[in-house]
Protein backbone atom coordinates (compact mmCIF):
# COMPACT_ATOMS: atom_id res chain seq x y z
CA UNK A 1 0.00 0.00 0.00
CA UNK A 2 0.69 3.38 -0.71
CA UNK A 3 2.51 5.54 2.25
CA UNK A 4 0.92 8.59 1.00
CA UNK A 5 -2.95 6.94 0.91
CA UNK A 6 -2.29 6.00 4.08
CA UNK A 7 -1.37 9.87 5.00
CA UNK A 8 -5.30 11.09 4.57
CA UNK A 9 -7.42 7.95 4.17
CA UNK A 10 -10.40 10.47 5.57
CA UNK A 11 -9.85 12.56 2.49
CA UNK A 12 -9.94 9.40 0.01
CA UNK A 13 -13.35 8.22 1.19
CA UNK A 14 -14.55 11.50 1.21
CA UNK A 15 -13.17 11.84 -2.26
CA UNK A 16 -14.28 8.66 -3.67
CA UNK A 17 -18.06 9.60 -2.20
CA UNK A 18 -17.96 13.15 -3.98
CA UNK A 19 -17.42 11.21 -6.83
CA UNK A 20 -20.07 8.92 -6.58
CA UNK A 21 -22.54 11.14 -6.23
CA UNK A 22 -21.48 13.66 -9.26
CA UNK A 23 -21.50 10.37 -11.15
CA UNK A 24 -25.25 9.77 -10.34
CA UNK A 25 -26.52 12.92 -10.48
CA UNK A 26 -24.82 13.17 -14.02
CA UNK A 27 -26.78 9.91 -15.13
CA UNK A 28 -30.33 11.18 -13.52
CA UNK A 29 -29.96 14.51 -15.47
CA UNK A 30 -28.74 12.51 -19.03
CA UNK A 31 -31.88 10.52 -18.57
CA UNK A 32 -33.89 13.31 -17.90
CA UNK A 33 -32.88 15.17 -20.58
CA UNK A 34 -32.87 12.56 -22.84
CA UNK A 35 -36.77 11.20 -21.72
CA UNK A 36 -37.99 15.32 -21.78
CA UNK A 37 -36.59 15.89 -25.82
CA UNK A 38 -38.01 12.35 -26.66
CA UNK A 39 -41.21 12.96 -25.23
CA UNK A 40 -41.05 16.95 -26.58
CA UNK A 41 -40.57 15.19 -29.93
CA UNK A 42 -43.62 13.23 -29.79
CA UNK A 43 -45.86 16.04 -28.87
CA UNK A 44 -44.72 17.92 -31.38
CA UNK A 45 -45.70 15.24 -33.98
CA UNK A 46 -49.36 14.84 -32.17
CA UNK A 47 -49.68 18.36 -32.68
CA UNK A 48 -48.79 18.44 -36.24
CA UNK A 49 -50.89 15.37 -37.45
CA UNK A 50 -53.91 16.34 -35.40
CA UNK A 51 -53.92 20.43 -37.16
CA UNK A 52 -53.24 18.70 -40.43
CA UNK A 53 -56.82 16.80 -39.90
CA UNK A 54 -58.23 20.12 -39.27
CA UNK A 55 -56.42 21.04 -42.29
CA UNK A 56 -59.29 23.67 -44.63
CA UNK A 57 -59.12 22.46 -47.67
CA UNK A 58 -59.85 19.15 -46.31
CA UNK A 59 -62.88 20.26 -44.66
CA UNK A 60 -64.45 22.58 -47.65
CA UNK A 61 -63.39 19.32 -50.23
CA UNK A 62 -65.29 16.72 -47.89
CA UNK A 63 -68.11 19.03 -47.00
CA UNK A 64 -68.88 20.45 -50.87
CA UNK A 65 -68.86 16.33 -51.52
CA UNK A 66 -70.80 15.66 -48.55
CA UNK A 67 -73.60 18.21 -49.02
CA UNK A 68 -73.81 17.11 -53.20
CA UNK A 69 -73.84 13.80 -52.23
CA UNK A 70 -76.74 14.80 -49.77
CA UNK A 71 -78.79 16.69 -52.51
CA UNK A 72 -78.59 13.57 -55.03
CA UNK A 73 -79.74 11.32 -52.95
CA UNK A 74 -82.69 12.88 -51.80
CA UNK A 75 -85.94 11.93 -53.20
CA UNK A 76 -87.78 14.57 -54.79
CA UNK A 77 -89.53 16.62 -51.52
CA UNK A 78 -87.34 15.52 -49.37
CA UNK A 79 -85.62 18.10 -46.90
CA UNK A 80 -82.21 17.30 -44.61
CA UNK A 81 -80.76 18.68 -41.90
CA UNK A 82 -76.76 18.85 -41.50
CA UNK A 83 -74.88 19.51 -38.70
CA UNK A 84 -72.30 22.69 -39.65
CA UNK A 85 -70.65 23.26 -36.18
CA UNK A 86 -66.84 22.41 -37.56
CA UNK A 87 -67.19 24.15 -40.42
CA UNK A 88 -68.84 27.30 -38.78
CA UNK A 89 -65.64 27.44 -36.25
CA UNK A 90 -63.25 26.99 -38.57
CA UNK A 91 -64.50 29.91 -40.38
CA UNK A 92 -64.55 31.65 -37.59
CA UNK A 93 -61.15 31.49 -37.31
CA UNK A 94 -60.16 32.98 -40.24
CA UNK A 95 -62.35 35.62 -39.87
CA UNK A 96 -64.74 34.57 -42.35
CA UNK A 97 -68.50 35.84 -42.91
CA UNK A 98 -70.66 32.87 -41.89
CA UNK A 99 -73.39 33.21 -43.85
CA UNK A 100 -70.67 32.82 -46.85
CA UNK A 101 -69.44 29.20 -46.10
CA UNK A 102 -71.93 27.03 -48.38
CA UNK A 103 -73.66 28.02 -51.40
CA UNK A 104 -75.31 26.85 -54.67
CA UNK A 105 -74.05 27.72 -57.58
CA UNK A 106 -77.27 27.15 -59.41
CA UNK A 107 -75.79 28.17 -63.32
CA UNK A 108 -73.03 25.30 -62.67
CA UNK A 109 -75.46 23.45 -60.73
CA UNK A 110 -72.76 23.15 -57.87
CA UNK A 111 -72.02 23.42 -54.14
CA UNK A 112 -69.44 26.40 -53.37
CA UNK A 113 -68.22 25.49 -49.36
CA UNK A 114 -65.91 28.54 -48.36
CA UNK A 115 -63.64 28.69 -45.44
CA UNK A 116 -61.42 31.70 -46.05
CA UNK A 117 -61.06 34.11 -48.76
CA UNK A 118 -59.78 33.25 -52.41
CA UNK A 119 -60.82 29.81 -51.18
CA UNK A 120 -63.74 27.79 -52.46
CA UNK A 121 -64.48 24.31 -53.72
CA UNK A 122 -67.27 23.19 -55.94
CA UNK A 123 -68.48 19.73 -56.49
CA UNK A 124 -71.55 19.54 -59.02
CA UNK A 125 -74.69 17.95 -58.51
CA UNK A 126 -77.31 16.19 -60.75
CA UNK A 127 -80.71 16.87 -59.02
CA UNK A 128 -82.83 19.92 -59.87
CA UNK A 129 -85.13 22.59 -57.73
CA UNK A 130 -82.71 22.54 -54.89
CA UNK A 131 -82.61 24.83 -52.07
CA UNK A 132 -80.19 25.55 -48.77
CA UNK A 133 -80.49 27.82 -45.80
CA UNK A 134 -78.49 27.90 -43.05
CA UNK A 135 -80.38 28.77 -39.46
CA UNK A 136 -77.61 29.10 -36.74
CA UNK A 137 -75.69 26.25 -36.80
CA UNK A 138 -78.02 23.93 -39.21
CA UNK A 139 -78.19 23.49 -42.73
CA UNK A 140 -81.48 23.02 -44.57
CA UNK A 141 -81.24 20.93 -47.51
CA UNK A 142 -84.36 20.98 -49.41
CA UNK A 143 -84.84 18.73 -52.66
CA UNK A 144 -87.47 19.69 -55.02
CA UNK A 145 -90.60 18.10 -55.50
CA UNK A 146 -91.59 16.09 -58.70
CA UNK B 1 -9.06 5.32 -17.55
CA UNK B 2 -8.97 4.63 -21.03
CA UNK B 3 -11.66 2.18 -21.09
CA UNK B 4 -13.78 4.81 -19.49
CA UNK B 5 -13.03 7.28 -21.89
CA UNK B 6 -13.74 5.57 -24.60
CA UNK B 7 -17.24 4.61 -22.65
CA UNK B 8 -18.12 8.28 -22.49
CA UNK B 9 -16.87 9.24 -26.18
CA UNK B 10 -19.27 6.58 -27.08
CA UNK B 11 -22.39 7.71 -24.98
CA UNK B 12 -22.13 10.87 -26.63
CA UNK B 13 -21.62 9.36 -30.44
CA UNK B 14 -25.20 7.08 -29.67
CA UNK B 15 -26.61 10.53 -28.46
CA UNK B 16 -26.21 12.47 -31.52
CA UNK B 17 -27.43 9.05 -34.14
CA UNK B 18 -30.26 8.84 -31.50
CA UNK B 19 -31.30 12.35 -32.39
CA UNK B 20 -30.71 11.48 -36.20
CA UNK B 21 -33.14 8.33 -35.93
CA UNK B 22 -35.60 11.38 -34.34
CA UNK B 23 -35.08 13.11 -37.40
CA UNK B 24 -35.73 10.70 -40.25
CA UNK B 25 -38.75 9.62 -38.10
CA UNK B 26 -40.06 12.88 -37.10
CA UNK B 27 -39.78 13.37 -41.44
CA UNK B 28 -41.18 10.08 -42.17
CA UNK B 29 -44.12 11.19 -40.17
CA UNK B 30 -44.87 14.40 -42.10
CA UNK B 31 -44.71 12.75 -45.36
CA UNK B 32 -46.82 10.15 -44.49
CA UNK B 33 -49.36 12.51 -43.39
CA UNK B 34 -49.09 15.04 -45.92
CA UNK B 35 -49.19 12.65 -48.55
CA UNK B 36 -52.61 11.20 -46.88
CA UNK B 37 -54.38 14.62 -46.43
CA UNK B 38 -53.36 16.05 -50.00
CA UNK B 39 -54.50 12.47 -51.88
CA UNK B 40 -58.26 13.46 -52.80
CA UNK B 41 -61.59 11.46 -51.92
CA UNK B 42 -62.83 10.00 -54.82
CA UNK B 43 -67.02 9.43 -54.58
CA UNK B 44 -67.32 8.87 -58.59
CA UNK B 45 -68.32 4.61 -57.74
CA UNK B 46 -71.16 6.24 -55.05
CA UNK B 47 -72.22 9.23 -57.22
CA UNK B 48 -72.93 6.57 -60.16
CA UNK B 49 -74.83 3.95 -57.63
CA UNK B 50 -76.39 7.22 -56.51
CA UNK B 51 -77.96 8.52 -60.07
CA UNK B 52 -78.46 5.03 -61.12
CA UNK B 53 -81.02 4.38 -58.00
CA UNK B 54 -82.79 8.06 -58.95
CA UNK B 55 -83.73 6.73 -62.63
CA UNK B 56 -84.29 3.49 -61.24
CA UNK B 57 -86.98 4.53 -58.80
CA UNK B 58 -88.54 6.73 -61.15
CA UNK B 59 -89.00 3.85 -63.79
CA UNK B 60 -90.17 0.93 -61.79
CA UNK B 61 -92.94 1.60 -59.54
CA UNK B 62 -93.89 -1.39 -57.46
CA UNK B 63 -91.83 -4.08 -59.84
CA UNK B 64 -93.92 -2.32 -63.00
CA UNK B 65 -92.09 -0.46 -65.62
CA UNK B 66 -93.42 2.75 -66.35
CA UNK B 67 -95.30 2.34 -69.54
CA UNK B 68 -94.88 6.14 -70.59
CA UNK B 69 -91.07 5.20 -70.88
CA UNK B 70 -91.84 4.11 -74.63
CA UNK B 71 -93.38 7.20 -75.57
CA UNK B 72 -91.67 10.22 -77.29
CA UNK B 73 -92.84 12.66 -75.09
CA UNK B 74 -91.45 10.91 -72.11
CA UNK B 75 -88.84 13.33 -70.26
CA UNK B 76 -86.67 11.26 -68.30
CA UNK B 77 -84.74 14.61 -66.53
CA UNK B 78 -88.36 15.46 -65.55
CA UNK B 79 -89.62 12.47 -64.34
CA UNK B 80 -86.45 11.42 -62.51
CA UNK B 81 -85.84 14.94 -61.24
CA UNK B 82 -82.49 15.43 -63.11
CA UNK B 83 -80.86 18.97 -63.90
CA UNK B 84 -80.72 18.20 -68.08
CA UNK B 85 -78.11 20.84 -68.26
CA UNK B 86 -75.39 18.50 -66.24
CA UNK B 87 -76.11 15.97 -68.82
CA UNK B 88 -75.20 18.14 -71.61
CA UNK B 89 -72.07 18.54 -73.76
CA UNK B 90 -69.07 18.00 -71.41
CA UNK B 91 -70.57 16.62 -69.00
CA UNK B 92 -68.93 14.63 -65.83
CA UNK B 93 -71.92 12.02 -65.79
CA UNK B 94 -73.73 9.34 -68.27
CA UNK B 95 -76.49 6.71 -67.86
CA UNK B 96 -77.84 4.66 -70.14
CA UNK B 97 -81.42 2.79 -70.10
CA UNK B 98 -81.96 -0.35 -71.91
CA UNK B 99 -85.26 -2.48 -71.95
CA UNK B 100 -85.37 -5.93 -72.92
CA UNK B 101 -88.28 -8.20 -73.75
CA UNK B 102 -87.35 -12.15 -74.87
CA UNK B 103 -86.77 -11.36 -78.44
CA UNK B 104 -84.10 -9.00 -77.49
CA UNK B 105 -83.76 -4.72 -76.96
CA UNK B 106 -86.59 -2.88 -77.49
CA UNK B 107 -85.90 0.21 -76.19
CA UNK B 108 -82.87 2.26 -75.37
CA UNK B 109 -81.81 6.00 -74.06
CA UNK B 110 -78.87 7.53 -73.21
CA UNK B 111 -77.41 10.73 -72.02
CA UNK B 112 -74.57 12.46 -71.05
CA UNK B 113 -70.33 12.15 -71.97
CA UNK B 114 -71.21 8.74 -74.31
CA UNK B 115 -67.48 7.84 -73.88
CA UNK B 116 -67.88 6.32 -70.73
CA UNK B 117 -69.62 3.33 -71.86
CA UNK B 118 -66.68 2.14 -73.36
CA UNK B 119 -64.29 3.79 -70.45
CA UNK B 120 -66.75 1.81 -67.86
CA UNK B 121 -66.18 -1.54 -69.98
CA UNK B 122 -62.30 -0.87 -69.47
CA UNK B 123 -63.25 -0.49 -65.82
CA UNK B 124 -64.39 -3.09 -65.38
CA UNK B 125 -61.15 -5.47 -65.99
CA UNK B 126 -58.63 -2.78 -64.87
CA UNK B 127 -58.49 0.27 -62.25
CA UNK B 128 -57.79 3.25 -64.05
CA UNK B 129 -57.29 6.46 -61.59
CA UNK B 130 -58.99 9.07 -63.88
CA UNK B 131 -61.66 7.24 -65.44
CA UNK B 132 -65.34 7.26 -64.79
CA UNK B 133 -66.94 5.08 -61.63
CA UNK B 134 -69.30 2.83 -63.20
CA UNK B 135 -72.52 1.25 -61.96
CA UNK B 136 -74.70 -1.52 -63.46
CA UNK B 137 -78.03 -2.26 -62.34
CA UNK B 138 -80.07 -5.59 -63.98
CA UNK B 139 -83.43 -6.34 -62.80
CA UNK B 140 -86.01 -8.56 -64.12
CA UNK B 141 -89.26 -7.05 -63.97
CA UNK B 142 -93.07 -6.95 -65.38
CA UNK B 143 -94.78 -4.37 -67.82
CA UNK B 144 -97.93 -3.61 -67.62
CA UNK B 145 -99.31 -6.57 -69.86
CA UNK B 146 -97.72 -8.84 -66.93
CA UNK B 147 -94.70 -9.67 -69.72
CA UNK B 148 -91.33 -10.66 -68.23
CA UNK B 149 -88.70 -7.62 -69.49
CA UNK B 150 -85.14 -6.97 -68.39
CA UNK B 151 -84.05 -3.35 -67.62
CA UNK B 152 -80.50 -2.47 -67.14
CA UNK B 153 -79.43 1.10 -66.44
CA UNK B 154 -75.80 1.73 -66.73
CA UNK B 155 -74.64 5.22 -64.87
CA UNK B 156 -71.06 6.49 -64.44
CA UNK B 157 -69.30 9.58 -63.02
CA UNK B 158 -65.94 11.35 -63.73
CA UNK B 159 -66.20 13.91 -61.06
CA UNK B 160 -63.78 15.06 -58.79
CA UNK B 161 -64.51 18.57 -58.27
CA UNK B 162 -62.21 21.27 -58.35
CA UNK B 163 -61.05 24.62 -56.55
CA UNK B 164 -62.91 27.62 -58.02
CA UNK B 165 -61.29 30.99 -58.78
CA UNK B 166 -63.25 33.66 -56.73
CA UNK B 167 -64.01 36.56 -59.26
Amino acid sequence: MNKKDNAFPHFKNNYNLLKCKKAAETIILENLVFWVLNIVFFVVMLIFVYNSGNNIIVQEQSYAKEIALIIDNCKPGMSVLLNMDALIESAKKNNFPVENIVKLDKKNNRVLVSLKQNSVFGFQYFSKDVEIKLNNNWLSIEVGKR
Amino acid sequence: MNLVKNKKAAEKLISVWWFFVLFIIGLGIVLGVMIYYSAETVVKKVEAESLNQRIFDCLVDKGYLNPRIFEDSFDVFDNCGLNREVFAKGSLFYFKVSVYNEKGLIHENAYGDFSFEKNCQITEKIDAERFPGCFTRTMNILNTNEEKIKLVVLTASNQVGEKVSVV
